[in-house]
């Protein structure tokens, strides 16, 4: 699926922005090969795969794309990008990355899904005790479709324990309606954490 | 004190054990004794169905039950199915909305507890712990208020008859 590929071809180029090590006869050399920055990485954009977000945020990314499209289009061929294209396309490509906001949304399928549920939540009335949610899609361990919804409590909503059980009982059925009515054929698991707690490198959920 | 009103209560422990910065293994334990507390509340519920004087035959048949078909059964009420060979139904409004939020706790710590034993990738946080004890708890609640009715009986059936009950005929 379209949407699915333009997601891996973002996520693979945000992390090759970096330096690459190179192993030659001579040892180990760190370049920057700015493999990332040509018009393929967005190639597999189609704007009407992201029909399911507001026509605002989709205007938004799609001119995030023909953004970095076009910094990208003007590296010639046959040479390194300059400097000064490095940083332009480093700009372009993060304005698509925040959009993508991989930190909340681990999948292209969590993405839409996640988007929708939010947008579900703010037709109603967005709850005050929820800060912000995160999505992951997937199987769950008796292998049944399955969507994850972390949702991060306000300060306010979480400043004791007693406080977290109280938003937990009130939220908890908002949510799991909200994820059935998004993804009916995906059990909805719903935990709830703190916007106050540390967090973890490298733990998605 | 019941087996399960006492793992409920190693939960809410472990929890609080470390007063400052929580240990994984003592959360990760919390969701377990969490899950079990709701595992074994139900697993003596449905035992009742059968042996109320001699608690031997009660723990033996108690054994029976496994992790698996309970999960089955209560994903189907969680996803408000019906088996379908007590459909149409002549209770009013069943599940209720109590049965679906214990049933809904169930498929959920198992899931959790699932993660807390084997996903060491995965970080839980005191709020979180926090969270699913709630759910638990409220699950308890919930069973109280509908313990002794019809669809109750039902439920705790369908941990061992559910392939049975949910074929069409």
């Amino acid at each position: 699926m379209a949407l699915d590929e333009f997601w891996r071809d973002i996520r693979r180029a945000g992390r090759q922005t970096g330096p690459s090590t190179i192993s030659g006869p001579s040892g180990d050399r760190q370049m920057y090969l700015d493999l990332w920055l040509t018009p393929a990485v967005v190639g597999s954009f189609r704007e009407d795969d992201f029909s399911f977000l507001p026509a605002e945020e989709r205007a938004e990314l799609t001119a995030a794309v023909t953004h970095f499209r076009q910094v990208a289009g003007r590296v010639a061929a046959g040479r390194p990008a300059t400097p000064g294209e490095v940083e332009q396309g480093k700009a372009a490509l993060l304005g698509i990355v925040r959009l993508l906001d991989f930190d909340r949304y681990q999948d292209a399928e969590s993405f839409r899904l996640g988007k929708k549920v939010e947008h579900r939540l703010r037709d109603r009335e967005w709850p005050p005790l929820l800060d912000h949610l995160r999505f992951e899609s997937g199987s769950d361990h008796a292998g049944f479709p399955a969507l994850w919804v972390w949702a991060y409590l306000s300060a306010a909503a979480s400043d004791s324990d007693e406080q977290v059980k109280r938003s937990a009982g009130l939220l908890r059925p908002i949510l799991r309606e909200a994820a059935r009515e998004v993804a009916p054929e995906r059990f909805p698991y719903v935990s709830f954490r703190s916007v106050s707690d540390p967090v973890v490198e490298g733990a998605s959920r | 004190m019941s087996l399960h009103d006492d793992l409920l209560d190693q939960a809410r422990e472990l929890k609080t054990t470390d007063a400052r910065r929580p240990r994984q293994v003592n959360l990760r334990r919390a969701v377990s004794a969490a899950y079990y507390a709701l595992f074994h509340l139900l697993v003596a519920e449905a035992t009742r169905l059968y042996v109320r004087d001699n608690w031997e035959l009660a723990a033996k048949l108690g054994r029976t039950f496994n992790h698996g078909e309970m999960s089955e059964a209560t994903r189907g009420f969680a996803n408000s199915q019906v088996p379908a060979a007590l459909q149409p139904v002549g209770i009013p409004g069943f599940p209720s909305v109590d049965l679906k939020l214990v049933a809904e706790a169930f498929v959920s710590l198992q899931q959790h507890r699932h993660a807390a034993d084997y996903d060491l990738a995965r970080e839980f946080t005191r709020a979180e712990v926090n969270g699913f004890i709630e759910q638990v708890e409220s699950a308890f609640i919930a069973w109280d208020r509908i313990k002794t009715s019809d669809e109750a009986r039902l439920f705790l059936g369908c941990f061992q008859l559910w392939k049975t009950w949910n074929k069409a005929r």
